[in-house]
């Protein structure tokens, strides 16, 4: 069997898996729909804390005949959703299971076979136990306390603590979605909202809540004002930020940083300038008096 | 478009060779504390000031622009620059003489100017400076003219307070604007 024909039975394996995950799922990787993608994606990010492209779906696995082998640490990215450690275990049991199965007489082979497929079906129902059992995939809505309103992906952030390590949980169309546990702690931070720190466990559904600051409300709305009130606005900035305030704003790929303070930021604020449109928050800290102190800022 | 370029690497060179004259020490070089990398990325940042003070302008010169807000986006301008009369290109009369960026701010007042830019370029960077190229379109009356122009960018270590407190920070400056 050589590597590509061993890929091709890896792709099966793959399918076999998302099936798992999703027993409606009845196509090949012809009919695998860009939502089945965007499962698969998932999948693979929640139980091998990996992250695979869509491009690199449809480049590599919906396409249906294969010129060359994918790199090698994607293909221990699929070796391990399938249940092997990589690529090469993978290759190595693939040869191993053509040896047993070519070098036996064809009636022991058939009974071999059989035995095989029942075993198969064995570990699948076992594996697909375990899996509803422990990795039931949970969905939790992430919402503003007060106006009850879903909180902007892209504004709020989520870490699971296990064993004092911090692993990123991902964060989609304002719902976490985490592997049910019977107790998992999450912090949830976010430049606009108060941070909290939350144990989920299996049973829990009940959206979690964030208590907005108040202040950095105000610099959020600020930012995509226009003229308009600019008065109200500087009153008002003079009363959110503290006169020792620090402003980061983040170039390109980190390349960078400009600093402004109190008088420099307002001004940009008072008369929206083009800039500030190029500008996203990612950290606000406050001092005791709750005034804004540092302000942390990504231009795009 | 070749005199322009000559005209442009002339221009480039003039202010390289005066930087270099102004023999700002090591520790205040651009290249000594920034890779070209680093460097790119600031010039991208200097453009959107650039930007931002043609935006400045047309608001300024808007007849609907109340006395008070014009303060306000005065000083804006003014924080934009490194000096307050840098010297700039006169867009309104047809010889475009140079005047002080004040002077330009009392000839363009309620005259309903709009400016836009585009096609930016900049030059190799001298010790604490670099040139950018950009087109201005000016609007008046629906009637649009177009220049190319040159504007210089420092790049330097200020001392900046934030607060009580003081910090030597890396700041950009727009500076004088010229034509070709």
């Amino acid at each position: 069997m050589n590597p590509l024909n061993v890929f091709y039975q890896l792709k099966n394996d793959v399918l076999l898996t998302y099936q798992k995950q999703y027993p409606y799922f009845e196509g090949t990787w012809k009919t695998f729909s860009s939502q089945d993608i965007q499962n698969l994606i998932d999948l693979i990010a929640v139980q091998v804390k990996q992250t695979v492209s869509e491009k690199w779906i449809y480049t590599h696995l919906k396409s249906e005949t294969n010129d060359k082998l994918p790199r090698k640490d994607m293909l221990d990215i699929l070796s391990q959703l399938v249940g092997y450690s990589g690529w090469d275990e993978y290759v190595f049991k693939a040869k191993q299971n053509e040896i047993v199965v070519t070098g036996q007489p064809k009636k022991k082979r058939n009974v071999f076979l059989i035995g095989i497929v029942i075993l198969a079906l064995f570990l699948v129902g076992f594996l697909l136990y375990q899996m509803m059992k422990k990795e039931e995939i949970q969905t939790i809505e992430v919402k503003n306390a007060f106006t009850e309103e879903q909180i902007n992906s892209d504004e709020v952030k989520a870490v699971m603590i296990e064993n004092n390590i911090e692993s990123p949980v991902e964060i989609i169309d304002s719902k976490i979605q985490i592997t049910a546990k019977d107790s998992t702690k999450i912090v949830l931070k976010s430049p606009y909202y108060k941070e909290k720190t939350i144990v989920i466990n299996k049973e829990n559904t009940t959206p979690i809540t964030l208590q907005p600051d108040d202040y950095a409300m105000m610099l959020k709305g600020f930012m995509k004002s226009d003229i308009k009130d600019w008065q109200t606005r500087k009153e008002q900035l003079q009363q959110i930020l503290a006169n020792d305030l620090e402003v980061l704003v983040m170039l390109k790929n980190d390349l960078g940083i400009e600093y402004f303070n109190k008088q420099e930021f307002s001004e940009k604020l008072i008369v929206p300038s083009i800039s500030l449109k190029r500008m996203k928050v990612i950290d606000i800290r406050s001092n005791e008096k709750n005034e804004i102190n540092f302000i942390r800022i990504l231009q795009e | 478009m070749f005199l322009r370029s000559c005209i442009f690497l002339f221009l480039v060179g003039t202010f390289s060779v005066f930087g270099q004259n102004a023999n700002p020490s090591a520790s205040t070089a651009i290249k000594a504390n920034f890779t070209m990398a680093s460097v790119k990325a600031y010039q991208e940042s200097a453009t959107l000031k650039v930007e931002d003070y043609y935006h400045y302008l047309t608001l300024f010169s808007a007849e609907s622009t109340s006395e008070s807000l014009k303060n306000e986006i005065k000083s804006s301008i003014f924080n934009l620059f490194e000096n307050e009369n840098s010297p700039v290109v006169d867009y309104t009369v047809e010889e475009k003489p140079t005047i002080s960026l004040k002077e330009l701010l009392t000839k363009i007042e309620n005259k309903n100017y709009l400016f836009s830019v585009s096609n930016f370029e900049n030059s190799i960077v001298a010790n604490d400076f670099w040139t950018t190229q950009y087109q201005l379109t000016i609007t008046q009356n629906e009637k649009p003219q177009q220049l190319l122009l040159f504007q210089k960018v420092s790049f330097k270590p200020i001392l900046k307070a934030f607060g009580s407190t003081k910090k030597e920070v890396w700041t950009l400056f727009l500076g004088e604007v010229t034509l070709p």
